[in-house]
């Protein structure tokens, strides 16, 4: 009888204590919405409010519709899909090859892949940046998306994927007649939609929230993406607070919502990360 | 070679070369490039490149800001590891049980790994704001004095690193939990069995089945603390009076704000020698035990 008590007491702590810790996880999120929701004289109160009095979704619509935020969300579209997309046909063609495909020195050759890996983003700063230069891609799209149109971690996901998949499934094709590309095509794609999921969450994720290269290259204003446009917002002081915290859940509702769809993709990606050391 | 392998590898060259050109020009190229550079002295639409050999790393090492950005990196380094290790591993072993809703939890628990430093720094910005933030509101609540957070020089950099552990916490947490997973449950069985409690079950079995998942969240979190730039970039710029600047904080300000192509180049170069370093430190602790 006392055991059964105790285990329901046990029980009940335990939820108190994931609640307790969910809500230092998610609290700031949600104090940023409801601070988004402020008219500009609730927000710089003291002690502060919880719930808005008025509840203002028009700051909404002032940050969309001052400076050129919409136009920050589009081109954080377009250089984030242009790299997923590319990233995924680079990694996994390169990928077949050096899963499959037997020509001199191939390890070595992958090896070589490998290696770039361990070099730190912030090292190949500066030349990408003189690179980008001498191409007359600054403060353009191109400079954004070329320099991330492949990475050697998904070409070694990829590869990883592709050495798994039992090769019987493809001599028959061989002996059909089939040359490489086809079996590409025919065979491994579609039995790659799992990693092909992982590794697009991924590279979504990562391209849509980077700051510094986007930083590096953009001069201009309209060509800012998300995450630029919002560090400005914020670092020279553009808006209140109220309107600010609306510019943030904006920027975060995309990975969000993403995140909250695909979940189990998410976790799967990130074991992967784990297991690349 | 024979016909097959000839066809073989000249349908490799083609699967492999666009990512390849990418690789060499954006990898390696910038690599050697980085190192080439920082031999030399360029100030970008200044003058001309000239080199000035090891020149160069010498004014580094006399340079203050430079050891300040390197100091506060180490610091941060040294404070976040051991803090995703603790914290990491708890979360892991709390959301590492069957119950009703605890899928729930984890997820929760990941959201802020998903968001962007840039939403997550102005977010916490506003937190940690002095008189109208949350957090100084809770304080007084409990009766404490109202804390500086990001605006006082000693509690700046805690203040980030603060954001920093909890955005990333639950990342470290799913590396933790799958290696928690790989425990066989008949460990526990036989050591309840022989009436050990739930402390000596961690220390004897929980932490020596853990110590390659550590081993690997050391290393991670250790190297992605020196890739830091976002949140100090948003939240303070460096200050107050640089004591937030962390090393690629410094490097991009060498690199953007003063054109000094080679000076940065430098920084980057030592950067990278330093993560060499502790990575193959690291390696060589991990084989002697």
């Amino acid at each position: 009888m006392n055991d059964k008590r105790n285990e329901v007491t046990r029980r009940i702590l335990l939820y108190v204590l994931l609640s307790a810790v969910a809500a230092v996880m998610v609290g700031p999120f949600l104090w940023s919405l409801s601070t988004s929701l402020k008219l500009g004289k609730e927000t710089y109160i003291f002690p502060p409010t919880f719930i808005p009095s008025t509840v203002r979704w028009s700051n909404y619509l002032t940050v969309l519709q001052t400076a050129h935020f919409p136009r920050y969300f589009l081109n954080s579209t377009i250089v984030t899909v242009a790299r997923v997309i590319a990233t995924l046909l680079t990694a996994s063609l390169a990928a077949y090859a050096f899963a499959r495909l037997r020509f001199p020195k191939r390890d070595m050759f992958f090896f070589f892949f490998l290696v770039g890996m361990m070099i730190p983003p912030q090292v190949t700063v500066v030349p990408k940046f003189l690179i980008i230069r001498r191409f007359n891609w600054i403060d353009t799209y191109w400079g954004i998306i070329v320099p991330g149109l492949f990475t050697p971690f998904a070409l070694f996901v990829f590869r990883q994927f592709f050495l798994a998949i039992p090769v019987e499934l493809e001599e028959a094709a061989i002996i059909d007649g089939c040359n490489h590309f086809q079996i590409f095509c025919k065979i491994i794609l579609p039995l790659s939609k799992p990693v092909f999921a992982t590794m697009a969450i991924f590279r979504f994720v990562f391209c849509w929230n980077e700051l510094l290269w986007p930083l590096v290259v953009i001069n201009s204003e309209e060509m800012r993406v998300l995450q630029v446009g919002l560090a400005i917002f914020k670092i020279e002081g553009m808006f209140q607070y109220n309107l600010l915290m609306a510019a943030a859940v904006m920027a975060v509702i995309p990975t969000l919502g993403f995140f909250l769809i695909f979940q189990r993709y998410f976790v799967r990606a990130q074991a992967l990360t784990g297991l690349k050391l | 070679m024979t016909r097959t392998k000839r066809v073989e590898t000249v349908t490799a060259i083609f699967f492999v070369l666009p990512g390849l050109i990418i690789y060499v020009g954006f990898w390696i190229y910038p690599f050697m490039s980085a190192v080439y550079l920082s031999f030399h002295r360029w100030s970008l639409g200044l003058g001309q490149i000239q080199f000035v050999g090891i020149k160069q790393y010498v004014s580094l090492v006399q340079d203050n800001n430079f050891w300040n950005a390197l100091r506060n990196t180490f610091f941060f380094m040294g404070t976040t590891v051991p803090l995703f290790m603790v914290i990491s591993l708890f979360l892991a072993v709390l959301v590492n049980r069957g119950i009703k809703g605890i899928g729930i939890f984890r997820t929760a628990y990941y959201i802020p790994v998903v968001t962007s430093l840039v939403a997550v720094g102005v977010i916490w910005s506003w937190l940690y704001d002095v008189d109208y933030g949350l957090l100084n509101f809770f304080l007084t609540k409990l009766g404490f004095s109202p804390f500086l957070w990001l605006s006082g020089i000693n509690t700046a950099l805690p203040s980030i690193i603060l954001v920093y552990v909890w955005q990333q916490a639950g990342f470290y947490m799913v590396i933790y939990l799958a290696g928690l997973q790989n425990i066989p449950e008949v460990y526990y069985e036989a050591a309840k069995i022989d009436g050990a409690g739930w402390w000596p079950q961690f220390r004897h079995i929980t932490l020596p089945s853990l110590s390659e998942v550590t081993f690997v969240v050391l290393i991670v979190a250790a190297i992605q603390s020196w890739r830091m730039f976002a949140l100090v970039h948003v939240m303070t710029e460096g200050g107050p009076l640089g004591s937030t600047e962390l090393i690629l904080n410094y490097l991009y300000d060498r690199a953007f704000r003063a054109f000094q192509m080679g000076y940065s180049s430098s920084i980057a170069t030592i950067m990278f020698v330093f993560l060499v370093f502790f990575t193959l430190l690291q390696w060589k602790i991990r084989k002697r035990r």
